[in-house]
């Protein structure tokens, strides 16, 4: 299993978006899964081998380690990628559903089973608005999981077994600090488009309805 | 070099419509960045830190320094480099996309709309043969068998504007490079941080092989900036070229008989044209132009004529789409051009047309007039 998996669910995607959803994509895999394949992970590699704490006491690093860093970053840049992706599926599972019917039932139900109207406007409002929602999610968890996006090359750490407050250092701390800032740059870009693109498909639809609603009226 | 795949795929399409020096810079860019990076650089950097030695016994002393030495590695340094420097392409074949996209579905409503007028009665003659013709101006800006964009308005700007700003972030790396570290690395490195007590000697690990890798790099980032740049130049000079061509062949009337493009089209359709004007827009064999035996030039100006229809708005003043990037030949018109259903008249017009078709795609009142 490699990320490859993921891209080609997101090629699927990609044919069933507005243009701004193509766009979005195009970030998504760019600025987000390519850097951290090709650049993140490498930096995160031997972040445990590398914390060093100034003190001979057995499992004092580990200890230290884990307090700072109950999850690590990487791992939870992951889980954002994956979270952040699984709601386009919803889409993606929809117009096969309609497809499927058509299937079933011998005729052509709908003019067009991957054109965005009806139960799958709806359903592609709320993967935008789901997807939308699990990026603030993710920016407040790390947030609040390592006290804001700085990361320190120095922590105190005063935990059993340590004897007393231990100086413990963080390794590369600038270049983790460099990509978070990216990972956060890139995860309001996509906030941005998300939310532009669900602005624009709400104007679109009710310009629409409203002008059937006239020609309905003045006939 | 697995995870370079990803923007392997996209930069593949990029290839297909780029000029013949933005493909030699797709070449450099594979070859001699990803693959040397993805393959022999990321191992020579693998083990930056580990073997980085500092002459102290002091616990995190060697991590302060480390990171004091190297704020971002140049591994990643040239990660991003090559992600910012392909990401105006990138935007350039959305454009692309966009355009073509649009075009077609335009050629679609209005094929629907003839269709629909068809049954509900009309010239059916006049409608059968323009709805033929929309189907094929599918082709617009987009030559299906060639597989190539025609380069020309907005999506060359566009095409301009991604050279230059891919420019200026080549420099921007470059210049960024040579601030954080200089050009070549040195072996010792002398840290005074704390928790080091005093200055103390680090050493880097193979800093020769680094350094021959980041010459390496250096040297294909300044060899894609020169090729910017000439692709820069090589467009621009075609565009003066183009001007000149155009301000010396220009006469001073603007010749009545002379047809334009397919905005004029459009007036005709709406304006019920005389039956001259059905014939330009078709031929028998059912192609948008007159039949040239020239593949690519009757393809070249099956999209000339729905390119200049999109784009008929942006060419006022008489400017005109006025560079063609891809090297299609253009229609050699006198001595191809066999048609005996048409009148000779329309066929000198024809020449002028074709020739003329970069010129200007703006409504002239007179045009029309048979």
């Amino acid at each position: 299993m490699s990320w490859v998996f993921l891209r080609d669910l997101l090629s699927g995607v990609n044919k069933y978006s507005t243009g701004i959803g193509r766009i979005w994509v195009a970030v998504v895999f760019m600025f987000r899964l390519l850097v951290y394949v090709a650049a993140a992970e490498n930096i995160w590699k031997h972040e445990h081998d590398e914390f060093e704490c100034n003190i001979k006491q057995p499992g004092c690093e580990n200890v230290c380690f884990d307090h700072f860093f109950p999850v690590s970053h990487i791992r939870l840049w992951a889980l954002q990628l994956i979270m952040v992706s699984i709601p386009s599926l919803l889409v993606v599972f929809h117009v096969a559903y309609r497809e499927n019917r058509e299937k079933q039932h011998n005729q052509k139900l709908y003019r067009n089973p991957g054109k965005i109207d009806g139960g799958l406007l709806c359903t592609y409002l709320i993967s935008l608005i789901l997807k939308t929602g699990l990026e603030i999610v993710f920016l407040v968890l790390f947030y609040k999981l390592y006290n804001g996006f700085k990361i320190p090359h120095l922590v105190k750490c005063d935990i059993k077994p340590c004897p007393n407050t231990v100086d413990c250092y963080i390794s590369k701390p600038t270049e983790k600090m460099i990509f978070l800032y990216f990972l956060v740059a890139t995860s309001c870009l996509c906030i941005i488009l998300n939310l532009s693109e669900l602005s624009y498909l709400i104007f679109k639809y009710s310009i629409k309805c409203y002008l059937k609603r006239h020609m309905k009226k003045q006939q | 070099m697995g995870e370079w795949s990803f923007l392997g795929d996209f930069l593949e399409k990029v290839h297909k419509h780029s000029t013949v020096v933005g493909k030699v810079w797709l070449t450099v860019l594979f070859i001699f960045r990803m693959l040397v990076l993805g393959t022999a650089a990321e191992s020579s950097w693998g083990d930056e830190q580990s073997d980085f030695m500092c002459d102290t016994q002091q616990p995190g002393c060697e991590n302060v320094c480390y990171d004091k030495a190297f704020p971002i590695s140049h591994v990643r340094f040239w990660v991003l480099q090559i992600i910012f420097v392909s990401t105006p392409s990138l935007v350039y074949m959305g454009h692309a996309m966009h355009t073509v996209r649009m075009e077609e579905k335009r050629k679609m409503k209005e094929a629907e709309l003839e269709a629909q007028e068809k049954k509900n009665g009309g010239d059916t003659y006049y409608q059968q043969k323009c709805s033929m013709a929309e189907k094929e101006a599918k082709l617009s800006g987009w030559d299906e068998a060639g597989g190539q964009i025609i380069l020309r308005g907005s999506l060359l700007n566009t095409y301009v504007y991604s050279i230059l700003i891919r420019t200026a972030m080549e420099v921007a790396f470059i210049v960024g490079q040579y601030v954080l570290y200089g050009i070549f690395l040195e072996t010792l490195y002398i840290c005074q941080r704390a928790p080091c007590p005093h200055p103390v000697n680090c050493y880097v690990s193979r800093p020769t092989e680094k350094n021959v890798f980041i010459v390496f790099m250096l040297a294909v980032a300044v060899l894609s900036l020169f090729l910017s740049l000439a692709e820069l130049y090589h467009l621009g000079w075609k565009k003066a070229k183009e001007r000149c061509s155009r301000s010396y062949k220009a006469s001073p009337s603007t010749a009545p008989g002379r047809l334009e493009s397919a905005p004029q089209a459009e007036r005709a359709q709406m304006y019920t044209p005389p039956p001259d004007f059905n014939q330009c827009l078709s031929s028998p064999n059912g192609k948008f132009i007159s039949p040239f035996s020239n593949k690519m030039a009757s393809q070249q100006n099956t999209a000339n004529f729905a390119t200049e229809r999109v784009h008929g708005q942006e060419d006022a003043a008489g400017e005109g789409p006025f560079i063609k990037s891809s090297y299609a030949e253009s229609p050699e018109v006198a001595s191809e051009c066999a048609a005996p259903t048409f009148p000779e008249n329309y066929f000198n017009e024809k020449r002028r047309f074709s020739k003329a078709s970069r010129a200007s795609s703006k409504a002239r009142s007179d045009d029309l007039s048979v």
